[in-house]
């Protein structure tokens, strides 16, 4: 994993917050997907313009887990994401290329 | 509001169209294609009716295939065109019951088969006024979402109507497409007639449950399980979609909302409604 990378989030996609967890929209499908606590705080993060490497250490630094774990956990949540569309092609940390509309709201 | 217009009896001619999305029952018959039209769309119930929806959702103009009668059509309006057709309009629709409680309304919601009308049914029976068996209309207010009623009427199976009500409670004309009898309100199965704060909401399970089970749902289950049951007639419009979202997403996170899970014997309906008791005590007059 890239730790400088960073991901977009598509326009066609919505989230909203549900507690710890979140839902998210694919306008383009009209599928849904539920984020557990975990996978909703990465979201939030990576939605944030973190980079990968800020978002692994900050989610093991709040949960107390080793980053190499959640670097893991972090990899495998990417691809799903991808490959649903629900993330962009990840760019370089040092150009942020989240997408921000009035459909996005940030967790 | 909807300006409903009964057209005249004609055969179901080829569409050009190809569907945008179907409904489909269990053993694959098509039960509903949703063709787009220049003014809005078109709702076609093979060898049942046609209804054009304005795009709007505020008009809605029936065209009854040949032989169909009219209450198949009032039944097919009320139940399957009129929940998709208002949320065109903005207005939030959900696959369920409802019945009036001390202080709002509960609902239950189920998709067809889950058992939310004989639940409606058996708590009219014991004086809680019935404000819909199906077609769940919302409304959100500043005071939370209000439940209103709908139809005055309880679609029910011959089992349900033999173990719930008297052999000569008051029927509705039979409707040709499903062997469901339809009961109308009265003095022994009481309507709701007027909107009632939602207090709260009851996801039915399938029932593989030897004693009722009420549980509460949160975070992404709860928002998941009113959008699996929400009417949306045109998922491929982007707007709509997000709109849905956000109004089911606000509705979901104002009522509190809970699994319900009980076997599917007549003979628990009351362990349901002691539960119910037990856990909310939302039925307690």
């Amino acid at each position: 994993m890239d730790p400088t990378l960073k991901v977009a989030v598509p326009q066609h996609v919505m989230s909203r917050a549900v507690g710890d967890e979140s839902v998210l929209l694919d306008l383009g499908s009209g599928l849904y997907f539920g984020l557990d606590a975990v996978g909703a705080r990465m979201w939030d993060l990576m939605a944030e313009s973190r980079t990968l490497g800020e978002v692994a250490s900050t989610v093991a630094a709040e949960y107390g887990v080793e980053v190499a774990r959640v670097e893991a956990d972090l990899m495998g949540f990417l691809a799903t994401l991808e490959s649903r569309g629900l993330i962009e092609q990840a760019s370089s940390g040092h150009d942020p290329q989240i997408r921000k509309t009035d459909r996005h709201e940030h967790l | 509001m909807i300006d409903s217009t009964l057209g005249e009896h004609r055969p179901q001619a080829p569409l050009a169209t190809t569907p945008f999305h179907r409904y489909t029952l269990p053993d694959g018959t098509v039960w509903t294609e949703f063709h787009r039209t220049e003014a809005g769309y078109l709702l076609r119930f093979p060898g049942l009716a046609d209804f054009h929806v304005s795009s709007d959702g505020r008009a809605v103009f029936a065209f009854p295939v040949p032989g169909v009668d009219p209450f198949t059509i009032e039944h097919l309006a009320i139940n399957q065109v009129q929940p998709l057709a208002l949320s065109r309009q903005g207005k939030p629709a959900f696959h369920g019951s409802a019945i009036a409680v001390p202080g709002g309304a509960i609902a239950f919601l189920g998709m067809s088969g889950m058992g939310k009308s004989t639940l409606a049914a058996f708590f009219a029976r014991a004086g809680h006024g019935f404000l819909t068996d199906d077609g769940l209309l919302v409304e959100e207010t500043l005071h939370g979402p209000f439940a209103l009623p709908n139809h005055p009427s309880i679609r029910l199976w011959e089992d349900s109507l033999e173990n719930l009500l008297d052999a000569d409670a008051p029927r509705g004309a039979p409707v040709s497409y499903t062997s469901k009898i339809r009961l109308l309100a009265s003095d022994s199965l009481p309507y709701c007639d007027t909107p009632q704060r939602l207090l709260a909401a009851y996801v039915m399970e399938s029932g593989d449950t030897p004693a009722p089970k009420i549980a509460p749902l949160v975070g992404m289950n709860r928002v998941m399980g009113w959008l699996h049951h929400a009417f949306l007639l045109d998922i491929e419009d982007r707007d709509l979609l997000a709109r849905h979202f956000d109004w089911t997403h606000r509705i979901s996170s104002a009522v509190p909302t809970f699994s319900l899970d009980y076997p599917r014997e007549f003979s628990r309906l009351p362990d349901v409604r002691a539960a119910l008791l037990a856990y909310g005590n939302q039925l307690d007059t």
